[in-house]
């Protein structure tokens, strides 16, 4: 009986409460905005419309935003829980699934290059990209019979892939793509109903179709065989949702823009109620979701009254990363289990050895430094180069080659090596795939130091990587901090990295739209570059890692192989589990800082590189860490020599190019493997 | 076959590195005689920029440019630069009478000049902007000296134009053509009071106005309203027009960023005029806002008081961008 009853006072609450919730929440919500106007005209506009401004400013700008917060709020939210559902993640969500950046690259591409596409609010272009992406990612992790971790990490590389190709858009079109910097964020701002009425009948369809569909996906949570057992078509049904999902998700986008952090929390409150049949389910999550954008827009105006906007999708993730992170905190271990804790890219096929890798790694850096001095804006001058040094001596090129070029391979090399090996410790620390400097966090955290130095601070830019630094390391206590009470559980420990890293890049977007006109700037800076990199990064900030972190990390590298047996084997052959973690991660963390300031967050590397390596020579950690090394270092004096080359005189930032390369010949490398 | 090849270039490869080392001192050698041979132009300038006072030795001849504002300066004092950041875009955003020289090269973005191309320009003077430069500063400095302005510096952003005139007038002086530089700001002077006339004889001396640039950041219609400080704000005033919104504080770019509903606050004015600069794509008060009465019962477009300004208006530019500006402004206000 008592527990019948609390049964349905939690229903009153989630339904009622959250529909009165959303009622009071829209009521603020229209009561905000540039002009003061009484509530008692704010009534009266509502419900006895007269041809007057005051009134026409409710009707005709405010309601329609408020009405729009919710049904994107709503709409994302939904699509979120359905992405739980199918591919069995509790990580899933438009954007960790690379959705949100596919939907966004497409209509930033087709702003700049095919603007007869964006009319409709750009939603063909933003469905084609996201159901586009969502097919890669599905296809490239091995289809239907994906691994939830295999999905989620092609969608981790899909989204490296396409928001790079997006910034690569916004660095060259800087003045085109000015005004979507704000909207890049997500925003809610409406001139007219036209939104509301275009996205509320295509919500309303994915909508029904995914009530239609919410018994058999409940099936669907039995596990697949159990389904097909039950005479589920598995497939029909993951397709459909599916579809419909994406199109939730690009129905928002192309009118409100990528708001990430709501399709992620909204369907973890619910489920947190207790929530687990998806009729309740997904109504809950749309009411829910609806409450927590047009509760992060109210805030947004709080927190910045003045004329400019804040981006609403940027406040909802600092929100929502706080309340992740307490999420994460409270979670049992049983919730999120084990399961994405096995490092796999692949199987390692060729057990090259040693003796023959290293070598050949040597001698494809060699090669490619030689190619790197060799390269400017006239090509491949080899002969040229030749000369300058055993021919005639020619002062120009001399220069050219020693204040230009040398220094800036050499730092490309250093740092593409010391940002593979932070990955390849990060990865076996948290024994996760997904693991690298940016997954906890670090990298946004160096965001954070590097804007707030810039912008707040307003001294002088020489001190940017310094701020980078001190905002890894500030980051990277905080998750540490955070995860004392999980015991640096491997999957808390990443779900945290998730969490921080969304804040951080929350009060990036922040400030990069407050700052305007300087954003170019700072973007390239962001997006990782070995741009005008010399000797004095050489000097600064490379040499420490060199003599004091690889040597430190060469003694400790096999308690990395203890670690991966698990915990317990770990513990039962003496290791102190938490310290060894924590020590590693350290050091991991100081790599990552000295590499971000020395080139800004190049990222993929420490991502890729390990990968690529144990493909090479097995999963041996002591193996793995001087392979790794070479690797990543010679994937990042490839990228700086054709970042120089590919469009000189313009430069396209490396971390870029690493991505662009990295992330299809990595996709590729999945699909093969599967 | 590859073990021989793999020697052979790691070889290589230690070779050059033992040649640069030793290669240093004579590099430094040939840059102090460089300098030597400078001095026999006995001419120094000192200037402040974004660092303090700078010497420059010497006139400059080969200038790089690497913001658009100076390199439009040059071309009004009757210099052409040796190189320009982002030429394609200056052509396609400033419509201004001079164009550059075929010899002008283009030597990368804005934001990331391509150090290589500046440096075979083997320029003698490199003009920079602090926000966007002042990390590559030291990297800039090994090719050639720099002089770095800091148009959005504190003491900048209280008067673009000003600055912008100052920074015309410290150019002049840096490539010896005082005279020229002169001539270029009486010329816009001339011209703002050839346009001050026509507003006096409209009658529109004294109006409040304001003045915006729109566009569509896709789904949202951005209106950037200027602010007192701005180059259009100080054109204004001295057409002896009256902003009718003003900051507590400048704004750094000289705008801010509204939605429509801000436009309300001003609408008690009877005789306010409304200017704004529009894309002929997007002109976001004839598509968005067309049918829209938040935007239609606005008294200054009731009124019809609202001026288009094309889309190439350019309010961050020079002397010669700003004669354009001036006119622009005037011609959308005065209907003769």
């Amino acid at each position: 009986m008592n527990s019948r009853l609390r049964n349905f006072m939690t229903a009153v609450l989630t339904f009622g409460g959250g529909t009165a919730l959303l009622c009071i929440l829209v009521f603020i919500h229209i009561n905000q905005g540039s002009v003061s106007i009484s509530i008692g005209t704010v009534i009266d506009a509502i419900i006895a419309p007269e041809d007057n401004l005051a009134h026409h400013t409710v009707r005709m700008l405010r309601l329609p935003r408020a009405v729009l917060g919710i049904i994107a709020g709503g709409a994302l939210a939904v699509s979120g829980t359905v992405l739980q559902t199918v591919t069995k993640n509790p990580l899933s969500s438009a954007s960790t699934l690379g959705i949100h950046s596919g939907t966004y690259f497409a209509v930033v591409l087709s702003t700049v290059f095919f603007p007869v596409v964006m009319v409709g609010n750009g939603i063909i272009a933003a469905f084609v990209g996201g159901i586009l992406t969502f097919l890669i990612v599905f296809v490239l992790s091995g289809g239907s019979k994906a691994s939830p971790v295999r999905m989620v990490l092609a969608g981790m590389i899909v989204t490296f892939l396409f928001s790079s190709l997006t910034s690569v858009l916004q660095i060259f079109y800087e003045n085109e793509t000015a005004g979507l910097f704000l909207w890049g964020s997500g925003t809610l701002v409406q001139n007219d109903w036209n939104g509301v009425t275009f996205s509320l009948p295509i919500v309303a369809v994915g909508l029904l179709i995914l009530l239609v569909m919410s018994f058999k996906m409940d099936t669907l949570t039995l596990g697949d065989d159990v389904a097909v057992a039950l005479g589920q078509n598995v497939n029909l049904v993951k397709f459909i949702s599916i579809t419909a999902a994406v199109l939730l998700t690009s129905v928002t986008v192309s009118v409100a823009g990528p708001i990430g952090f709501v399709g992620l929390v909204a369907p973890h409150i619910i489920k947190l109620i207790g929530y687990r049949k998806h009729l309740p389910l997904i109504i809950a999550s749309f009411i829910w979701g609806g409450n927590v954008l047009l509760l992060a827009d109210v805030l947004a105006r709080v927190i910045d009254p003045s004329f400019s906007e804040l981006p609403v999708g940027a406040i909802t993730a600092l929100i929502g990363a706080p309340w992740l992170i307490y999420l994460v905190l409270r979670m049992k271990r049983s919730t999120y289990g084990d399961e994405n804790t096995s490092v796999i890219a692949g199987k390692a096929s060729v057990h090259a050895p040693l003796k023959a890798v290293i070598p050949i790694l040597i001698f494809v850096i060699a090669v490619t430094v030689f190619v790197s001095l060799a390269s400017g804006n006239y090509g491949f001058e080899p002969v040229l180069l030749w000369n300058t040094f055993f021919g005639d001596a020619n002062d120009f090129m001399l220069g050219l080659v020693m204040d230009l070029r040398l220094p800036r391979a050499l730092v490309a090399l250093i740092s593409g090596m010391v940002l593979a090996v932070s990955g390849l410790v990060f990865q076996g620390v948290l024994r996760n795939p997904l693991a690298d400097p940016s997954v906890i966090g670090i990298t946004s955290g160096a965001g954070v130091g590097a804007l707030l130095t810039m912008y707040v601070f307003g001294v002088s830019a020489a001190w940017i990587p310094v701020g980078a630094m001190i905002g890894s390391l500030v980051f990277f206590i905080a998750v540490m901090v955070l995860a004392i009470r999980a015991q640096f559980q491997p999957t808390i420990l990443a779900l945290l990295g998730i969490g921080i890293s969304a804040f951080g890049s929350a009060i990036i977007q922040i400030l990069v739209v407050q700052a305007d006109l300087g954003v170019a700037s700072a973007l390239t800076w962001l997006s990782g570059t070995t741009y005008a990199r010399g000797w004095a990064e050489l000097v600064r900030f490379l040499i420490w890692p060199v003599l004091i972190l690889f040597p430190l990390l060469m003694i400790r590298i096999r308690v990395l192989d203890t670690l991966s047996l698990g915990d317990d084997t770990a513990k039962g052959l003496g290791l102190r589990v938490m310290s060894a973690r924590f020590q590693l991660a350290l050091i991991a963390t100081l790599l990552a800082a000295f590499s971000v300031a020395a080139v800004g967050s190049i990222g993929f590397i420490g991502l890729i590189a390990p990968h690529l390596s144990r493909l090479l020579v097995g999963p041996a950690n002591q193996r793995l860490l001087p392979v790794t090394m070479l690797v990543g270092g010679a994937m990042l004096v490839v990228a700086d020599v054709l970042s120089r080359t590919l469009l000189a005189p313009s430069e396209i930032p490396s971390g870029i190019l690493v991505a662009i390369i990295g992330a299809p010949y990595f996709l590729w490398l999945m699909r093969k493997r599967a | 076959m590859m073990k021989k090849l793999a020697i052979i270039s790691f070889l290589l490869l230690i070779a050059f590195l033992a040649a640069c080392g030793g290669n240093n001192n004579d590099e430094e050698k040939t840059n102090s005689n460089t300098e030597d041979s400078g001095e026999q132009e006995q001419r120094t300038v000192t200037i402040e920029d974004a660092r303090g006072e700078q010497t420059v030795k010497g006139t400059p001849e080969n200038i790089v440019a690497l913001e658009w504002s100076y390199a439009e300066n040059l071309l009004a004092l009757g210099v052409q630069p040796a190189g320009v950041a982002d030429l394609d875009g200056f052509n396609k955003w400033l419509n201004i009478d001079k164009e550059f020289a075929d010899s002008v090269e283009d030597v990368g973005t804005r934001s990331e000049p391509n150090l290589e191309a500046i440096k075979r320009q083997d320029p003698d003077l490199i003009i920079a902007v602090k926000f966007r430069h002042e990390q590559y500063l030291d990297q800039l400095e090994k090719i050639a000296p720099v002089v770095m302005f800091a148009p959005y510096g504190d003491q900048a952003i209280q008067d673009h134009y000003g600055n912008m005139i100052d920074e015309m007038k410290k150019l002049a002086k840096i490539v010896d053509k005082k005279d020229k530089g002169k001539q270029a700001i009486a010329d816009l002077n001339a011209l703002i009071d050839e346009q001050k006339q026509r507003v006096a004889d409209a009658g529109l001396e004294g109006s409040p106005y304001l003045a915006t640039q729109a566009f569509t950041a896709q789904n949202t219609p951005t209106i950037r309203l200027f602010t007192d400080n701005s180059m259009v704000g100080k054109l204004m005033k001295k057409f002896g027009f009256d902003n009718a919104y003003s900051t507590e504080e400048p704004e750094v770019y000289g705008y801010t960023e509204v939605t429509l509903e801000a436009l309300q606050n001003y609408q008690d004015q009877a005789d306010l005029q409304f200017l704004y600069i529009a894309q002929d794509d997007d002109n976001i008060f004839e598509t968005a806002y067309k049918d829209n009465p938040a935007w239609k019962n606005l008294s200054f477009v009731k009124n019809g008081n609202t001026h288009r300004l094309p889309g190439d208006t350019w309010t961050f530019g020079g002397v010669l961008s700003n004669q354009v500006l001036a006119k622009q402004l005037v011609d959308a206000m005065v209907k003769e």
